[in-house]
């Protein structure tokens, strides 16, 4: 479970655009590369599907 | 009164100063004003961002600079300082976003309009058809020749007056669906805050809602060839009385026109009528006496076709030839303007082949 998190916090941390020395160390010590795509492509859905209905409230909110 | 105070007055004056207008305008209508608000609203951000940024890096140039005695530091990173400048400059660009959204979703609503008028663009002039109404003409440019080639003084509205104004009504939601029928165009009129693109195969939507009467100007901002700078927009808002008696007497002109067609004319006024539709369509290219342009535009002054079977001078204007920048004129003219014009172009500019042919000889 806590590779995961780790991955996701990871990701995160990739979106944004900034990292940790450490914590870069640590994932391409330790870090499974399957781990890191399937916690990428769920980000992306997610990242997604949040600009989607973002975007569908303000329509409603305008209409 | 000294020389430089008379300047230093001229200066100030309100026209010296229109002419260094760098802003863009307010403009005349609710959302053009609602556009500006915005525009200045991300100004200012822009200038608070700006100054603070380039005055911390100064400062910092200045107060740590090396004959001071300053030495650099070496590390390798901050992570909480490089999240903050990320967050912050995002925090900044979606709050920019919200104003932004609710004016471009104003732009957009193009629903409910009182009036829908197409306007299309062409090499080089405008083509507005309210397409409730049977109304449909061209408006091409109206500054006299002599003026663009210095010859006379030059008028306050020189290039941006036009035979044809488009004609709307004050207070009523006009819908403008724009499209372009040869190269792309854009329909500018910066008063309203409408910038359209005009694209062969596209129409693209913008609408207006004025509210004072008045006349409005603007011009092609999308180069589209040689009299790109010669196919102005003008724009009359009438109030809703006149803009009615408008409509009635617009079409008692096509009735009017229509009657004519039938009507026999003698060659001289084919010939007086012809010269001002010559001057007003075909000069552009053919050049004011008939000589062209050698390489890009031919001669009328002894052409094959000018001088040739009337039959085909007919058709060429009518139809005009694909592949050339020689367009179709079947909408642009009336069959009295096609008839003079074809008799004007044989018996005038060098040309004597002594014929002529009617409004109701030509087929459209």
């Amino acid at each position: 479970m806590r590779i995961w998190v780790l991955a996701v916090w990871s990701v995160m941390a990739s979106f944004l655009g900034v990292q940790s020395n450490a914590n870069r160390e640590r994932d391409f010590g330790h870090g499974r590369f399957s781990v890191f795509v399937v916690a990428g492509l769920l980000m992306t859905l997610i990242f997604l599907l949040s600009v989607y209905g973002l975007v569908q409230l303000v329509m409603m909110y305008v209409h | 009164m000294s020389k430089a105070f008379t300047l230093a007055l001229s200066l100030l004056s309100t026209p010296a100063l229109a002419d260094w207008q760098l802003n863009m305008n307010k403009g005349v209508t609710a959302l053009s004003r609602e556009i500006f608000d915005l525009h200045m609203l991300i100004f200012w951000i822009c200038v608070v961002i700006g100054v603070a940024v380039f005055g911390v890096m100064f400062y910092s140039i200045f107060k740590f600079r090396k004959s001071k005695g300053a030495v650099a530091e070496h590390w390798h990173e901050n992570t909480t300082v490089e999240v903050f400048w990320t967050v912050i400059p995002s925090i900044i660009l979606i709050a920019m976003a919200v104003p932004a959204t609710a004016t471009l979703m104003d732009m957009y609503d193009t629903s409910e309009a009182d009036v829908d008028i197409q306007i299309t663009g062409y090499q080089w002039k405008w083509r507005y058809q309210y397409l409730d109404e049977d109304i449909d003409f061209f408006s091409n440019l109206s500054t006299p020749r002599e003026e663009i080639i210095n010859q006379s003084t030059k008028n306050s509205n020189y290039l941006l007056e036009v035979d044809n104004a488009l004609v709307i009504p004050a207070n009523k939601k006009v819908r403008f669906l724009v499209t372009a029928n040869d190269v792309i165009h854009s329909w500018w009129v910066p008063h309203f805050a409408v910038k359209k693109d005009a694209i062969p195969g596209f129409i693209n939507e913008a609408w207006v809602k004025v509210e004072e009467p008045g006349v409005y100007r603007g011009q092609c901002t999308e180069l589209c060839g040689k009299d790109h700078g010669f196919m102005p927009v003008v724009v009359e808002v009438k109030s809703e009385a006149d803009y009615a008696q408008w409509v009635a007497d617009q079409k008692a002109m096509k009735l009017a026109m229509a009657d004519e067609a039938s009507k026999e004319f003698s060659m001289d006024e084919l010939i007086a009528k012809g010269e001002g539709v010559y001057q007003g369509a075909c000069a552009g290219c053919h050049q004011p006496n008939g000589q062209g342009i050698p390489g890009a535009f031919p001669a009328i002054t002894g052409s094959s076709i000018a001088t040739g079977a009337i039959g085909a001078h007919v058709d060429i204007i009518v139809n005009g030839k694909s592949g050339t920048a020689m367009q179709a004129f079947k909408e642009q003219l009336s069959a009295v303007d096609i008839a003079a014009v074809v008799t004007y172009q044989r018996n005038a500019l060098g040309n004597t082949v002594g014929d002529m042919v009617q409004p109701s000889a030509i087929q459209k």
